[in-house]
């Protein structure tokens, strides 16, 4: 175990926890507009994952039609849902408790429906790239690894960008401080809500597609990613979209360097250690702002 | 202008108002008195459809409006400076503003009437990149006029812009009220505990109690009524 080993552990924590940040950032976008936890936000990383295989494998699509449609197959079937299931209970009486309860079932809807058209069998999707790099001599690294990190930063970039510095992004900021005057300032907060979470269902699709060729694909893949986005989304302080972002690469980073120190079986484990350890020094996350009652 | 017609409105099964009817006039300062819980509050956000209301309606500009969504009200020239400020306080001063703006598309315009109001508060100019969250209580309450001003409404609506504000600063914001009709021929719906200041730059005042418009008048006849004197201002 030399520094090269080292520095290649810490590149592929870099690459998982982008993917984290990726399902964090969409939670934390959830939770701050519509006040709401999305419990099927996994399961549209795993829709997104299933779309390519099957437009790749049963399709014979070419790679980038594939992925695009895969994203956009996604993102209109959250839009259903949205309308269908979440908009009509929206700020109705229970709004605090209906939510969990409605994503529960669909996590468990999906899951079952993924059992039911695609079998348990664990798919495979090619890599995008199949090369090694060896920068410097140093670690070495695969192109899909490559292809992950630059669109995901990518993508990271110009989410951030919409949010800090558009006109779409300071509705959004406004409706989840204050959704009442956000909509006395002209803003209609039910469109906000809606591309919000579209938004989030590209961007869990997005993560499914780019992770699908390192790992497999199956119909519970998305539930382990469920919980991981949220504890990255508490750890970063709910709502705080960049505390998200940074929490998730911060924990992609600390599996990675704990699974090569104590073993991977300890894998699922360590994201709740890191986040009890964390809540312990402090409750309201790594760059969540202290709230009085 | 504004005309709200025998409303009733209730909390869950608790009616909050009762049978209220009012009128503001083109360039008109009316002034809203009552103590906490007569209904103020819940009046304003039945104006703005925060709140739906059990009966009656509310007509702007004679175009009836109390089923058309809270966030169309900009579209029509109407504004609300909140009570307690309620800035968006983690974003910054200038994004505070330019949400003030936010129905408007024209970047030309928003450029204008961002330096208008920079004109009436100049140092909101100096400060545009601080946390709105970190003003003090009167300039946060500037900054929500200007924010509700961005659009140069043809209506304001100040939810207790003078409350818990220093005597010195609740006379500047008032002298600004009084400026921004005169400049921007706006009419102001005034709502206020400060019954001798609102009275003094307002042209009528109605009185709510529990609900209901006990008294309605000029401004000279509510200062004058010993109902007035006795309730508001303590003579």
């Amino acid at each position: 175990m030399n520094l090269s080993y080292w520095i290649e552990m810490i590149m592929s924590g870099v690459v998982t926890g982008t993917c984290y940040a990726m399902i964090g950032a969409g939670l934390s976008l959830i939770w701050g507009t519509l006040k709401m936890v999305n419990l099927a936000h996994g399961e549209y990383y795993m829709l997104g994952s299933y779309f390519l295989w099957t437009l790749l494998t049963v399709g014979n699509m070419p790679l980038i039609p594939a992925i695009i449609i895969s994203i956009v197959g996604v993102v209109i079937f959250a839009a259903a849902v949205h309308f269908a299931a979440i908009r009509p209970l929206l700020r109705k009486p229970g709004w605090n408790m209906s939510p969990w309860i409605l994503t529960l079932g669909l996590q468990i809807l999906l899951q079952n429906l993924a059992l039911k058209i695609w079998g348990e069998l664990y798919r495979n999707v090619p890599y995008f790239w199949n090369t090694v790099f060896k920068p410097w001599n140093m670690f070495t690294m695969s192109g899909q690894r490559i292809i992950i990190l630059t669109s995901t930063a990518v993508i990271i970039i110009a989410l951030m960008t919409v949010i800090k510095k558009t006109r779409l992004g300071r509705a959004i900021i406004a409706t989840s401080q204050d959704g009442e005057y956000a909509m006395m300032m002209g803003i209609n907060i039910k469109q906000i809500y809606f591309i919000t979470y579209t938004i989030s269902a590209g961007l869990a699709a997005v993560a499914g597609i780019l992770l699908c060729p390192v790992y497999s694909v199956n119909p519970w893949m998305g539930a382990t990613v469920q919980t991981k986005g949220l504890v990255v989304c508490i750890l970063g302080g709910l709502g705080n979209i960049e505390g998200a972002i940074i929490a998730g690469i911060l924990m992609g980073i600390v599996e990675s360097i704990a699974v090569s120190a104590i073993g991977s079986e300890w894998r699922d484990a360590i994201a709740y250690i890191f986040l009890l350890g964390v809540l312990y020094m402090k409750p309201s996350g790594l760059f969540g702002k202290k709230k009085g009652v | 202008m504004l005309k709200v017609d025998s409303v009733n409105a209730f909390y869950g099964d608790v009616q909050t108002l009762f049978d209220v009817s009012m009128e503001i006039r083109e360039n008109e300062i009316v002034t809203i008195l009552g103590s906490n819980g007569a209904g103020k509050t819940t009046l304003i956000k039945t104006i703005c459809n925060l709140l739906p209301i059990r009966s009656g309606s509310i007509y702007y500009k004679e175009e009836r409006i109390d089923k058309v969504p809270p966030y169309k009200r900009v579209d029509l020239g109407m504004s609300l400076v909140p009570e307690g400020r309620r800035l968006f306080p983690d974003m910054s001063v200038m994004d505070n503003l330019l949400l003030g703006a936010y129905s408007l598309r024209d970047k030309k315009q928003i450029q204008e009437n961002l330096e208008w109001v920079i004109s009436l508060f100049p140092w909101l100019g100096e400060r545009s990149k601080q946390s709105a969250g970190t003003l003090s209580g009167g300039e946060q309450q500037m900054c929500a006029i200007a924010r509700g001003l961005m659009i140069r409404p043809q209506l304001v609506i100040f939810d207790e812009p003078s409350l818990g504000l220093a005597p010195v600063i609740v006379d500047q914001i008032f002298e600004t009220l009084s400026k921004i009709t005169r400049e921007n021929n706006s009419t102001i719906l005034l709502i206020e505990q400060n019954a001798q200041t609102a009275l003094e730059i307002s042209d009528r005042g109605y009185v709510l109690e529990n609900g209901h418009v006990v008294l309605e008048g000029s401004s000279d006849m509510l200062l004058g009524s010993p109902e007035i004197q006795k309730s508001y201002l303590g003579l």
